[in-house]
């Protein structure tokens, strides 16, 4: 009979519970009858007959319920009792379950939230079919510092034409373009792709079908769009196949629509990460095919073969590399030969790597975080219990003494615990439910796979397991203690309250310290990231961005082909821009100074072949001066120096130090872009300015190097800059007007303040700092509760003793001090041992900190102080308590 | 007055009301009448322990039971081996003859 069959029987008898016991009684009834006839036959009376065969059968309410035993009914109908039971008990005692629901479900609420993270990004796999055969291959020139780059064309198409590793291999490249001939020209993000990379991933179309390899070759214009684009844009996605639409004013085709789930590039890699909505295929001109040694722009991934292990495909693709690297034409040797110690390297990388590698720690640094707060609810509610099962120690004195065997409490008790967390769990989870869109809303751009992160199963089974495991593990504890004790003391009166062993107590305060030593951690922590957020908002980025309003504009190819002609448009447009009311300045900048640039190779005349590596970042009108950037020597761009005749720059005060250092001035200085060797066609710029320094981000060790100067055919989308006299968000839609009225097809794109952009570069610092200061401030509330409720528990103990020794002459004052004591003694040895923790744990933060050392001494001093005051308040209740009570009244009471 | 009473283990009991019943069907009242008349009141088996026993031979799935009409006329249920009861049965049997023998043994080596 297997275990199945048995369960099968047992639940069908708890379902014919009563036709059971009819049966039951029946066939027991059955029994007695015939012995009452046996024995009335043997001459007694039914009277006395009846009582003899009752007394023969030995017990009739015994048997049956060691029959209903045997069919072993009894384990479920023992949980719904115990069940029935632990609710009314609980009903009872309204102010321990709603302190227990209370902090179990915020505990388990922020565990669920933060467990979905966590799931989403690093844990699960990513959504294409056998993903652990992806990998990510890079190039990189570490010694210019970049060790990671993607791959140029030609390297690419080497590398695949020559490896043995991979099944299929693909390069992509993300490019916004403008949709237009539809209603409103609005931006999307797109990405370039080699025909093959659809099979890299292996996920197919819903319908229609993705480019080939031909397609691309001939240059074919089509288009795969997302789902969603898709139904935006179309209403519904079939309406989508076969129709054109207009990509930077170029017709493409729609052929295929990829599935909802489908998103692809993967948010969080280090290039090329912005999930795409329309996919074009690569399209690679015989221009781009001789790109060797520049325009890394293309990020690869490619499949391995089957029984290729990653390394195999490291240390292939690592020489091949070299190999081609070896083998470039003998011009772009040469060139290549003059930049430092150049090497070109490669590696292949699992691809969940590539992007979950830069949130890894912080997202487990906030798992422990939340652990952590777990824990100390946790130890909440297990000196909730300890106390509350020494109040009901007459209670299973009595229970014993009446049959009830130590499982049968224990397993009555355990219910109780199961009932509270099952709550608990519960409200927790509802409460994850709320947040999670809340956090999600404050979490950084880069955070990976940021549509994959919901409260799913596997999230529901996480936090099932904790809510389960809970009482388990902490309500055990007591309840064993406590029964060793209830059997060792029997039912000794002991007056209204009985008392706890020294051993309990010293469990209790140990749990305590434990607690306020973990919260002293957290406070810590969170303290360190606070300081280095706070330190990180206030570095002077190098200009001002007060007032600052700027939007991006990209002219498309097809229209502008010449320089002239984009120039041209810009001029047009600052031109409108200047002349509207509450408009300071005017001017375009390639980027804001803290946004990614174009480093490119500066020579300096009179240096020979010595080269420089230098930010460049181009402007026209009044660029620099609308962003305040603070000039030191010679003067700013100015709008005469659009036209580039004759060609100056400006550069930034490090770059001069480094070039020149003190001995030569900058200005009047001639420096261009690109090698100095006679194929370079750049001009010579005249240095006219020196600025003060710009940061790249904000918590970037050192300043940009930078080189500011006019727009060559290089550039084609530029920020445009506008210094508002007040309020820059009222001139947002006078911007989005002058811009479609030089161009109506031109798309504006986000107005932000540069303000909002330096906000919006921290992000992901700010998520953090405050959700790890969140979870700090939990865990010192229930640190608070703790300490708050076990000095009263003590207290209340101790009411006999103060009773006397209140009745002996002692004065309030002593009492307090009693208490005090207590409190201190307790959080202190919890903080002292907190802050050996801190001390060893917080090194792990210091790749997270800016600017602040792991053992800030401010924060380590604010911290005991906090938590020294927490526990005084805390303490307040119990002392005010003890004030209140009579001492009369409770020496009489006893 | 009650007789003197063997008590006997419980494997033992499920083992004899498989062998009762491996003769015919029977109710409870039956099977007790039963033991005690072949075993010549040697084997007299305490009721609150036959019912326990029959329950759990029927979880098992040795015997099955229904209800019947008695020969008094009334109905009781009636207890019968199951092909799988029986197999149990021999494979008893088969035990208790060999630890039987076993004892046998040591006690005869005990005498010599």
């Amino acid at each position: 009979m297997t275990g199945l069959g048995k369960c099968w029987i047992r639940l069908k008898s708890l379902v014919n519970r009563s036709r059971l016991e009819h049966d039951l009684s029946d066939e027991l009834g059955d029994y007695i009858d015939r012995e009452i006839e046996r024995e009335m036959a043997a001459g007694w009376s039914p009277e006395e007959a009846r009582k003899r065969a009752l007394a023969a059968f030995g017990g009739l309410d015994r048997a049956k319920e060691e029959c209903r035993d045997a069919r072993g009914v009894r384990w479920v109908e023992d949980m719904i009792r115990d069940l029935r039971l632990a609710f009314r008990t609980l009903r009872k005692a309204p102010v321990f379950a709603a302190a227990v629901v209370a902090a179990l479900s915020i505990c388990i609420g922020f565990n669920a939230a933060i467990f979905a993270v966590v799931d989403a990004v690093l844990l699960r796999p990513l959504p294409f079919p056998e993903q652990d055969r992806l990998v990510s291959v890079t190039e990189g020139v570490p010694s210019l510092g970049y060790p990671v780059l993607p791959f140029s064309c030609p390297d690419y198409l080497s590398v695949v034409a020559m490896n043995r590793s991979f099944a299929a291999a693909g390069a992509y490249r993300t490019d916004e373009y403008e949709i237009s001939g539809a209603g409103k020209p609005m931006r999307v993000h797109g990405a370039r792709v080699t025909a093959s990379l659809f099979s890299v991933l292996s996920v197919p179309p819903l319908m229609g079908r993705t480019f080939s390899q031909d397609e691309d070759d001939h240059l074919k214009r089509l288009v795969v769009l997302s789902y969603a684009f898709a139904r935006t844009s179309f209403g519904a996605p079939q309406q989508a196949l076969g129709r054109a639409i207009l990509l930077d004013r170029t017709p493409y085709e729609v052929i295929g629509i990829m599935p909802p789930s489908f998103s692809f590039p993967i948010r969080g890699s280090r290039y090329n990460d912005h999930p795409a909505d329309v996919f074009v295929p690569v399209s690679w001109s015989n221009e781009d095919r001789t790109q060797t040694a520049s325009n890394f722009d293309y990020s690869v991934m490619a499949r391995l073969r089957p029984n290729v292990t990653v390394e195999r495909a490291d240390a292939e693709v690592r020489a091949l590399v070299k190999d081609v690297a070896e083998n470039y034409p003998a011009k772009v040797k040469q060139i290549v030969q003059r930049w430092p110690h150049f090497s070109l390297e490669s590696r292949a990388v699992p691809l969940r790597s590539e992007f979950s590698g830069d949130v890894q720690r912080p997202l487990l640094l906030l798992m422990c975080a939340v652990g952590i707060v777990l824990l100390i609810g946790c130890a909440d509610v297990a000196n909730l219990m300890f106390s509350r099962m020494v109040g009901r120690r007459r209670e299973f004195a009595l229970r014993t003494a009446l049959g009830a065997g130590p499982w049968h409490l224990t397993r009555q008790v355990l219910t109780e615990g199961l009932l509270l967390s099952a709550i608990g769990g519960a409200i927790g989870f509802t409460l994850a439910f709320w947040s999670l869109p809340i956090l999600l809303r404050l979490a950084p751009d880069n955070l990976p796979r940021v549509n994959e992160i919901s409260l799913s199963w596997r999230v529901m089974t996480f936090t099932a397991g904790v809510a389960l495991a809970i009482p388990l593990i902490f309500c055990v504890a007591p309840i064993l203690d406590s029964l060793r004790s209830t059997l060792a003391n029997g039912m000794r009166g002991e007056g209204r309250t009985s008392t706890q062993s020294r051993a309990q107590r010293r469990v209790m305060s140990g749990v305590l310290i434990a607690q306020f030593s973990l919260a002293f951690l957290l406070l810590t922590s969170a303290g360190l990231l606070l300081h280095s957020f706070v330190r990180a908002s206030e570095v002077n980025p190098g200009f001002q961005t007060e007032h600052v309003l700027s939007t991006r504009i990209s002219l498309p190819r097809t229209t502008y082909k010449t320089p002239s002609q984009i120039t041209d448009l810009l001029h047009r447009l600052l031109a409108r821009l200047a002349v509207l009311p509450g408009v300071q300045r005017v001017g375009a900048i390639s980027e804001i100074p803290t946004g990614s640039t174009s480093n490119v190779v500066l020579s300096i005349e009179g240096r020979g072949g010595d080269s420089e590596r230098a930010d460049t970042l181009f402007c026209l009108g009044e660029a620099l001066d609308t962003l305040h950037v603070r000039l030191l020597k010679g003067r700013l761009l100015e709008p005469a120096d659009d036209l580039g005749h004759p060609p100056v720059a400006v550069i930034s005060d490090s770059l001069a130090r480094r070039i020149w250092r003190n001995e030569t001035d900058a200005i009047g200085q001639r420096v261009r872009l690109g090698v100095n060797d006679s194929a370079n066609r750049q001009p010579w710029l005249t240095v006219v300015g020196v600025v003060e320094d710009v940061r790249a981000k904000l918590t970037s060790p050192g300043p940009r190097l930078a080189i500011f100067t006019t727009p060559n055919n290089w550039v084609d989308a530029m920020e445009i800059v506008v210094r508002a006299s007040t309020h820059p968000h009222s001139l947002e839609n006078a911007l989005r007007r002058a811009v479609s009225q030089v161009d109506a097809d031109l798309p504006a794109g986000d107005i932000k303040t540069v303000d909002q952009i330096l906000n919006e570069s921290l992000s992901a610092e700010r998520f953090r700092t405050w959700l790890l200061s969140l979870f700090a401030a939990t865990a010192v509330l229930l640190a608070m509760l703790g300490i708050g409720g076990l000095l009263a528990y003590n207290a209340a103990q101790r009411m006999h003793e103060f009773g006397l020794r209140v009745a002996l002459g002692a004065s309030h004052r002593n009492l307090i001090g009693m208490v005090l004591r207590d409190c201190l003694r307790m959080s202190g040895t919890g903080m002292v041992i907190g802050l050996g923790l801190s001390l060893a744990a917080t090194r792990v933060l210091s790749a997270l900190l800016y600017d602040t050392s792991p053992l800030d001494p401010a924060t380590f001093i604010a911290v005991p102080l906090i938590l020294t005051i927490v526990a005084i308040a805390a303490a307040l209740f119990p002392i005010w308590r003890v004030i209140q009570a009579d001492p009369l009244t409770t020496l009489r009471a006893e | 007055m009650p007789s003197p009473r063997f008590p006997i283990p419980q494997g033992t009991l499920d083992m004899l009301i498989l062998q009762i019943l491996s003769l015919e069907p029977a109710h409870g009242y039956g099977i007790a009448q039963r033991l005690e008349q072949i075993s010549r009141s040697v084997v007299q088996v305490n009721q609150g322990s036959l019912y326990p026993a029959l329950h759990r031979l029927e979880l098992k799935r040795w015997l099955r039971a229904e209800w019947k009409q008695s020969e008094t006329g009334r109905e009781a249920k009636f207890y019968a081996l199951t092909p799988a009861g029986r197999r149990q049965l021999a494979v008893e049997r088969d035990s208790w003859a060999r630890l039987c023998g076993a004892i046998n043994l040591i006690f005869e080596e005990g005498n010599q």
